[in-house]
């Protein structure tokens, strides 16, 4: 009697895409940086490339979970949980996000993206550009918050001053030609 | 007479129970989406990739698909956008209309989705196929509006731009050193002090 509609898992279409449409999923490289330099103890970071780009580098205390396997069952309680902020990251934003999202259509809680992905940690916190001589204030702060923070990361970019010292050039020797004598004809003699 | 009392009461109380299950069915309303796909059917799906499309693969089918969607804001579609798409932003994508839209269009040819960015694309993407529209393609470009001129430029998806492992160790064991070059010390003039003669005292006195 009663019609019957399917029962879907975890949340609405119309949620989904109200999720989907919002920005707040990202969190940027430098308020990662932040966070981790100042150990926050609610922050988990996981990694959702294949293994072989885990193995070869990483963030500091990533925790491996690859996309395939984000509903197995030994990996899936790191992400459905209400303790951390979970950051995903992945070389760009692409797949971290097919993890967001499918996490987040099974309603999953606290759940972030890290902006740009490894690509943008390591042009902005390992390797920043230097701001233009024109820029604003903000800019250079910005700056040194990211030099300082990939001297945390294990970056040395401690400047060591090399001193050169000019070389000084020997003022040129004056050449005083003497007169040379004129052989004087001995004089007299037998 | 109690009887019939207790009679009238259990009628009552029946015909508005009878009431309140009438009213239920109408106002019954079946939701209007619901996800077809379930999460593990699509995480197969997206591990496929069979879905992403490259711009030198999108080229050579170009003429026979023409259902392309461009996922921007209306804003930006203004400006310019691919031939022959569609604009059906993001927002709008939940409208019955689109939805109607994409349904009927997709049986013929595939939906080829772009936006600003792959990952826009990709959202809509993940929402369409989720509700039950397996024909969908997504775009690996970048779509961008410069000089006048709309530009779609491929790109790889997942790619590492720089060897995180080498430039990490690059990084870790190189100072950046710094020339600086001192300037040559001047020679510093010797100051002559110069004392003040003394003026020779006439003799005191004296005969």
């Amino acid at each position: 009697m009663i019609p019957k509609h399917p029962k879907h898992e975890g949340i609405s279409p119309e949620l989904f895409a109200k999720n989907i449409l919002s920005t707040e999923r990202y969190i940027t490289s430098d308020q990662l940086a932040d966070r981790i330099v100042n150990q926050d103890p609610a922050l988990l970071l996981i990694d959702t490339r294949p293994l072989e780009a885990f193995q070869s580098f990483s963030l500091p205390n990533a925790i491996h979970i690859p996309l395939s396997e984000i509903f197995s069952e030994e990996l899936n309680p790191y992400l459905d949980q209400n303790i951390y902020d979970i950051i995903l990251f992945s070389n760009d934003n692409f797949n971290a996000e097919q993890a967001w999202m499918l996490c987040s259509r099974m309603g999953y809680q606290r759940l972030y993206i890290l902006d740009g992905g490894l690509n943008t940690w390591f042009s902005t916190i390992i390797e920043p550009k230097p701001p233009k001589e024109t820029m604003s204030q903000e800019a250079f702060e910005l700056y040194s918050f990211r030099r300082a923070a990939g001297k945390y990361f294990g970056v040395a970019n401690d400047t060591v001053e090399v001193e050169v010292k000019p070389v000084r050039k020997a003022p040129p020797k004056k050449v005083v030609t003497k007169p040379k004598k004129k052989k004087r004809v001995p004089e007299g003699g037998c | 007479m109690k009887e019939l009392e207790k009679t009238k009461r259990i009628s009552i109380s029946a015909v508005l129970f009878l009431l309140v299950v009438v009213i239920s069915l109408l106002t019954f309303r079946k939701p209007q989406f619901s996800f077809t796909n379930n999460t593990a059917k699509t995480l197969e799906f997206i591990g496929e990739k069979s879905y992403i499309l490259s711009m030198s693969e999108f080229e050579q089918i170009k003429d026979q698909a023409s259902f392309i969607i461009d996922v921007r804001s209306s804003f930006d579609f203004s400006k310019g956008h691919i031939d022959k798409a569609i604009n059906i932003p993001l927002s709008q994508l939940l409208d019955k209309s689109s939805i109607d839209l994409i349904k009927n269009s997709s049986l013929q040819n595939p939906a080829i989705l772009y936006g600003k960015s792959p990952e826009e694309a990709n959202a809509a993407f993940m929402l369409l196929y989720q509700l039950g529209n397996p024909d969908i393609k997504v775009l690996s470009v970048v779509t961008f509006y410069d000089d006048r001129q709309f530009h779609v430029k491929n790109i790889e998806i997942g790619k590492a731009k720089v060897n995180y492992a080498a430039t990490m160790e690059k990084a870790m064991i190189q100072p950046i050193k710094k020339v600086v070059v001192k300037p040559a010390p001047k020679p510093v003039k010797k100051k002559v002090v110069v004392q003040p003669k003394k003026k020779k005292k006439m003799p005191e006195g004296g005969c």
